[in-house]
């Protein structure tokens, strides 16, 4: 009977700490809510009242969350102090807050926390320089990407930057990075990602390295421009190479060309061709086939 | 009897002062607020100098819009359409409004923001009050809203403290 009792008594305990616990919890979050609701006011103030707070909520004890949000307002304030502290915890700030702050300055746009993202790039970590990326892409500060990889000597982060390139659509210096440091993989994916099949044709018709010239062979089939079957056609006649003219057939097969495929294997002569060529039709599932079918039956 | 003579004398005077300064009230009559259409009434204004306008537009005996003008006022009426009640006092109108923050209605909003553009001490107790003690956290966040908004350096010693305490 005792021990019963004592049963009670400890759930009872626990029943009552549990609501005093999630009570204190819900005052947390309201409080949290209303210092959010606070901040997110601030950003309608004038930048001489607002400035002061957000700088006090970002130094003070708070929560990564409100943290973040006061990195945001502070990046929506027009005021130079507000760029210098934003760029200060872009600096130095603790890790996930130093990344966030970051991107801010991409938010923020202000030429002079962009120019500051070099010296944090080249000091940075990985974590960093990922960041770094992200906020030139936000900014759609261009030069400041193609600095990144005309500069680096990693060959990762040539990788990252031109495919922030590709993201920001910059065919330009897309187009520069292939002149300047030669044609490659990553470039090649970013002409892809950004539907720029004028240097795929380059790359296509180099024969100077013939592993990129059959990837973006192909990739002239994946971007699919108005004329990309005449180019792959002209790339499959004029080829020596059984390797390019099987890159050119792909190319036309992913590019679904099987008009340009039917009438390749019209004019071919050539039996093992004639058998690729409709090899890839029947994959292509192409009406195409029936014709080449009641062709082949009406020869008979 | 020659000094209520004197007296009606000054009463008169007095009269004709008032009805010189135009067709104001101070301390007018909010509850005869009752009549259909647009009213106006104006307050000493949380940016000192200065007064602020509110408009109502009453329908079936309860307001439907309570604007402010400036930066988020939308919809005001014209002037022909207006009744102006002229002055009012702080407290009368922030009690007239107030009754529409704790009826819950959607009009609440409003009337908060209303409020805050209020001259004085009252204007900001109120949002305290709600900040500190309502049940509402949406109303409260609210409160906290229109608080910074009104930029009153009082509102943003609060505001300073709201943010710091833990």
């Amino acid at each position: 009977m005792h021990t019963h009792l004592k049963l009670i008594f400890v759930l009872l305990a626990l029943s009552v700490a549990s609501t005093a616990v999630a009570q204190t919890s819900q005052a947390d979050q309201d409080k949290e809510e209303l210092k959010m609701a606070a901040l997110e006011a601030l950003m309608s103030a004038p930048s001489d009242l607002a400035l002061p707070l957000v700088i006090k909520v970002l130094n003070g004890n708070n929560s990564d969350n409100l943290k973040e949000s006061a990195l945001f307002i502070l990046s929506q304030i027009d005021h130079p102090d507000a760029t210098a502290k934003l760029l200060e915890f872009a600096r130095s700030g603790d890790g996930g807050m130093q990344l966030e702050a970051i991107r801010m300055i991409g938010i923020n746009g202000e030429d002079e926390a962009i120019a500051g993202l070099t010296d944090i790039y080249a000091a940075g970590d990985a974590d960093v320089r990922e960041a770094v990326l992200e906020a030139y892409l936000i900014a759609d500060d261009v030069e400041g990407v193609f600095n990144i990889a005309m500069n680096t000597q990693s060959e990762d982060e040539y990788e990252e930057a031109v495919e922030t390139l590709a993201a920001m659509g910059a065919h330009e210096a897309l187009s520069k990075l292939r002149e300047a440091k030669g044609p490659s993989d990553a470039l090649i994916t970013a002409y892809i990602i950004s539907d720029n099949d004028a240097e795929l044709r380059k790359i296509a018709l180099d024969g100077s390295d013939i592993e990129l010239q059959i990837e973006a062979i192909e990739a002239l089939g994946i971007v699919g421009a108005n004329d990309a079957d005449a180019v792959l056609v002209e790339i499959y006649r004029s080829t020596a190479s059984e390797d390019i003219k099987e890159a050119a057939l792909v190319g036309l097969l992913i590019g679904d060309h099987d008009d340009a495929i039917l009438a390749l294997y019209r004019a071919s002569n050539n039996v093992v061709e004639k058998r690729d060529l409709l090899e890839a039709l029947v994959v292509m599932d192409s009406d195409s086939m029936m014709e080449v079918i009641e062709e082949a039956l009406g020869d008979q | 009897m020659s000094w209520l003579i004197r007296m009606r004398g000054l009463i008169a005077v007095a009269l004709m002062i008032a009805a010189s300064l135009g067709n104001e009230t101070i301390a007018s009559d909010l509850i005869a607020l009752s009549e259909e259409g647009w009213h106006t009434w104006r307050v000493p204004s949380v940016e000192i100098p200065g007064e602020e306008r509110i408009y109502v537009l009453m329908r079936s005996g309860e307001p439907a819009k309570i604007e402010v003008p400036g930066r988020w006022c939308n919809n005001l009426p014209h002037n022909g359409e207006v009744i102006d009640l002229g002055l009012v006092s702080t407290d009368e109108s922030i009690d007239w409004l107030q009754q529409y923050v704790e009826s819950r209605t959607d009009i609440g909003s409003d009337a908060l923001a209303a409020i805050s553009r209020h001259a004085g001490d009252r204007s900001l107790n109120v949002l305290i009050g709600i900040v500190e003690s309502d049940a509402d956290q949406e109303l409260r966040e609210q409160a906290v809203f229109w608080m910074v908004l009104s930029e009153s350096d009082d509102a943003f010693n609060y505001i300073d403290r709201l943010l710091t305490k833990k």
